[in-house]
């Protein structure tokens, strides 16, 4: 899962894709960070009753749990229907842990985790008062395949034996043979490849059980039906949503949700400048709402000093790394020496206060596999005082490495004033090492064609990410195996491709002891740092207010640091 | 009369045809690929030629244009096999990002808009209408000259200041509750109160045109030998005034709010931002963040046509109200 936002326009949550989107763009805008806290320190608990609010500038992309794949639809899907797990309740790296939900357990691998076994809840009903049975959930995990319904995460269908022949469940009336249901509690899942990090996927929403009789396809967008705390009762799309209580939802069968509105209503068609005011003004229905949208820069100084406000102000980090990338195949990038000496002569620390700070833009970063994830490990391999980098190294790298007059690199930078305002001041740091920085200004509308095109790219492109999941398999697969080069759309923008180094995420993803993999992330993450494939700059970090009412809240990191609104009480 | 409209009516579906012409090409020059936007996290080269030939961008760039102008008679197929989703005529294209037909999309948005434009067209009239004849009535006296300073005043406001200036003064300071869209439909009251604020903005800037129009026209016509003679013949001064200064002053303001409602009714999206009020100009800017080109052109056609009707009504109106005029 991951957040993220267009630079020009608020920050929209995301999970992984968009979560690219906007944080490469918040290098030159902002990803947010803030000073206050990142869960409700009142001791107080949810209580049951009350309408809760929620204020956003963009509506959900799909709430059909074989589209949902960002972070808003996320945390809301968790109110229309439960997975097989999900997060348990808690902020911080707690709140990273896997539980069950519609399962007993989050599962029992076999067959060197290319085979998982779940077993449901007994007594689990959907809004009708009808059972929730495994063979719904296959047919919701067949729903992904449909061409109808592409946007979801691909993780489970590209794993599945099959999964490649499979067109879903509207064309294929015969199912898909890895997944079993021998009985109506039991689901067994067969992969090609050793899939240890199953029980995350499992907490995405395409495993949520959909029944074929109640499936409407592409309509089924707009009314899920429901197994979570929460009915959809009515839904504009693009403008307002109203929930109500599922009445067969059982508390006892849950550990995850407190669901304690008896309410829900959204307005999601709001401007961005106008949501900050109006949680900064704590008027009326406004006590009682959450928002996921991040504070604007411009109020971040105001809503974190004025004590009045900066107790309802939420912070913490979001998973995401902010970095810029170093094209591995382009002169004179291509030369490993070229690419240290850039690390070293970097001056984080001056782009960052012309980024707008720590407040705006996040703490400095030094790998890729950020903190929130448990393989992340402290090191920093090109170290300098306040991370202001040093020009006189740098220049010096840069003449043993046989450039004794320094070279020119290109950047696509976002024509924004912030923007070019960050890549003035590395510009400048730069020149001191010899480093001839050429600024190539990319409109927002076109950055990820033109940085997504390893023919157009440039030597060094800003970009962010935040993992699916919180662990690196959702980090660093996608962003730095041979693979994952595309000639469009392309999100290898290192264009980094080494075998050994495929070689060992295979590994990696393979590894069903958690102690073991996370040591063997933390050498991959090591190797990225050493082979100088990036410039980490940030790990992101959210700010936002909610309304005074709002208790029982936290950060909730597999949400990218948006509020956990299953939890939440306005009581 | 007929020749008139036939006349008319023909040089508005040209003038569409232009206005179509020039978007795609504007859209065309960006030369970034719009079918990235739908092909996903991970976008392989087979999903995404899949996506370009969903969409019809495969094709030549007049190819395209030929395709979407059938499918406006026709309607369109999007996709093949089980995945094809029908767009009907008049099909104005199939938006890649929220994945329903334009059309869906406007209809859906264009009430917002309606309820915005009609409620603000009619407070502007009545503000400015009534100000201006009052400030006409009353020329230069302490009355005349405030109106006419603050509509000078209002004239040079940006309808961003005014928006967030209502939204501080009655929402963050006075404690009212922030405007969502409401329904009529779900709420008449609720409806009526959301959409004051928004209207109120909108008044604000536009009457005052209209006060100004209306003061000057109004004086020049109670100077005409026919106020003399209706003064002459007994006539109270009220219907000196009403029936014969302001009917002979109203044909220029018929024109003008013609060409202010039909700009409005295409999206008044700076208003309907800072209100949070999802109509047609929030769907136009977010169609242009995201490059979705059918939703660019359905609502710039959609725009343009009720400028281009409303301009027609205007001109029509305005030989109907002003005996001088004939239509040829």
């Amino acid at each position: 899962m991951a957040r993220s936002s267009l630079a020009l326009t608020p920050r929209v949550p995301r999970y992984a894709t968009a979560a690219v989107a906007v944080c490469a763009l918040a290098l030159t805008a902002a990803c947010g960070g803030g000073s206050s806290k990142t869960t409700d320190t009142s001791g107080s608990k949810g209580t049951v009753g009350g309408t809760l609010y929620y204020l956003s500038n963009s509506d959900f992309g799909h709430l059909d749990p074989a589209r949902n794949y960002v972070t808003d639809a996320g945390d809301f899907g968790r109110l229309l229907y439960r997975t097989l797990t999900t997060y348990a309740p808690a902020g911080g790296i707690p709140g990273t842990k896997v539980i069950p939900d519609l399962a007993t357990d989050t599962g029992t691998p076999s067959d060197n985790a290319k085979t998982w076994k779940f077993t449901i809840k007994k007594g689990l009903k959907y809004e009708d008062g009808s059972v929730i049975t495994t063979k719904d959930i296959k047919y919701g995990v067949e729903r992904t395949f449909s061409e109808l319904l592409p946007e979801g995460a691909p993780y489970i269908k590209d794993a599945l034996v099959g999964g490649d022949a499979y067109k879903g469940p509207y064309k294929d009336k015969a199912g898909l043979a890895s997944i079993e249901t021998p009985d109506d509690t039991t689901i067994i899942f067969h992969f090609k490849e050793p899939f240890a990090d199953f029980p995350y996927a499992a907490a995405l929403p395409g495993t949520a059980p959909v029944p074929q009789a109640k499936d409407t396809n592409t309509k089924y967008d707009l009314r899920p039906f429901s197994s979570g705390p929460y009915i959809l009762s009515s839904y504009q799309v693009g403008k307002t949503f109203t929930m109500t209580r599922n009445k067969y939802w059982d508390r006892s069968t849950d550990k995850a949700r407190g669901a304690y509105p008896d309410t829900v209503i959204g307005y999601v068609s709001l401007d961005g400048a106008t949501i900050d005011q109006r949680m900064i003004a704590d008027n009326g229905e406004d006590k009682n709402a959450v928002t996921f949208k991040l504070v604007e820069p411009e109020n971040v100084t105001k809503v974190t000093s004025d004590p009045a406000i900066k107790s309802r102000v939420i912070t913490g980090p979001d998973g995401s790394i902010v970095y810029t990338a170093m094209d591995t195949t382009k002169k004179p990038t291509s030369d490993i020496k070229v690419r240290q000496a850039l690390e070293v002569a970097w001056p984080k620390k001056a782009a960052r206060i012309a980024g707008g700070g720590p407040l705006v833009t996040g703490d400095f970063a030094h790998d890729v596999i950020p903190p929130s994830l448990s393989s992340h490990q402290d090191f920093n391999l090109y170290p300098t005082t306040d991370d202001a980098g040093d020009p006189v190294k740098a220049k010096k790298m840069l003449a043993d490495a046989g450039y004794p007059n320094g070279v020119t690199v290109t950047v696509g930078v976002v024509a924004t004033a912030t923007g070019q305002k960050v890549a003035a001041v590395i510009k400048e740091g730069l020149a001191k090492a010899g480093i001839n920085y050429k600024i190539q200004l990319i409109d927002a509308s076109k950055y990820y064609d033109i940085i997504g095109t390893p023919a157009k790219q440039p030597n060094l492109v800003g970009y962010a990410w935040i993992a699916d999941w919180p662990a690196a398999s959702t980090v660093i697969p996608p962003l730095f195996t041979c693979g994952a080069i595309q000639p469009q759309g392309n999100i290898n923008v290192s264009n980094y491709c080494n075998k050994d180094f495929d070689a060992k995420v295979a590994q990696a993803k393979a590894e069903t002891d958690l102690k073991k993999a996370d040591k063997l992330w933390g050498e991959l993450d090591r190797k990225l740092v050493e082979d100088a494939v990036v410039i980490p700059r940030y790990y992101g970090k959210s700010i936002s207010i909610q309304g005074s009412n709002i208790k029982n809240y936290w950060s909730a990191l597999p949400f990218g640091g948006q509020v956990d609104v299953a939890n939440v009480s306005v009581k | 009369m007929t020749r008139y409209l036939v006349r008319r009516v023909l040089a508005l579906i040209a003038l569409l045809f232009a206005v179509l012409v020039v978007t795609f090409v504007i859209f065309f020059s960006l030369q970034s690929n719009p079918a990235l936007k739908s092909c996903g996290r991970v976008c392989s080269p087979e999903r995404l030629k899949a996506v370009e030939h969903k969409f019809g961008l495969d094709k030549s760039q007049p190819e395209q244009f030929v395709i979407y102008l059938k499918g406006f008679v026709e309607g369109r197929d999007f996709g093949e096999g089980d995945a094809v989703r029908r767009c009907p005529a008049p099909c104005l294209g199939y938006s890649f990002k929220s994945d329903v037909p334009v059309l869906t999309l406007i209809e859906s948005d264009f009430p917002v808009t309606l309820s915005i434009a009609v409620g603000a067209a009619v407070l502007w009239l009545l503000m400015g209408v009534v100000t201006g004849v009052i400030s006409a009535l009353r020329a230069g006296t302490r009355v005349d000259r405030s109106i006419v300073g603050i509509s000078t005043a209002t004239l040079s406001l940006p309808t961003q200041l005014v928006g967030y200036l209502l939204l501080l003064l009655f929402c963050v300071k006075g404690g009212v509750a922030f405007p969502h869209y409401v329904r009529i439909a779900d709420s008449p009251w609720g409806w009526f109160t959301n959409l004051l604020l928004p209207w109120i903005t909108l008044a604000i800037i536009y009457s005052a045109v209209y006060t100004r129009l209306t003061r000057s026209q109004m004086m020049e016509s109670m100077q005409e030998d026919f106020i003399r003679t209706a003064r002459g013949k007994g006539l109270s001064e009220r219907k000196v005034t009403y029936k014969h200064g302001a009917r002979a002053a109203l044909p220029p303001l018929i024109v003008i709010f013609g060409l202010d409602l039909g700009g409005l009714l295409g999206g008044a999206f700076v208003t309907e931002r800072i209100f949070g009020m999802p109509g047609l100009g929030n769907l136009a800017v977010k169609s242009i963040v995201d490059l979705d080109l059918p939703v660019i052109l359905g609502v710039t056609i959609f725009g343009a046509f009720f400028i281009l009707v409303a301009n027609l009504v205007a001109d029509i109106a305005y030989a109907l109200t002003d005996p001088k005029v004939v239509l040829q």
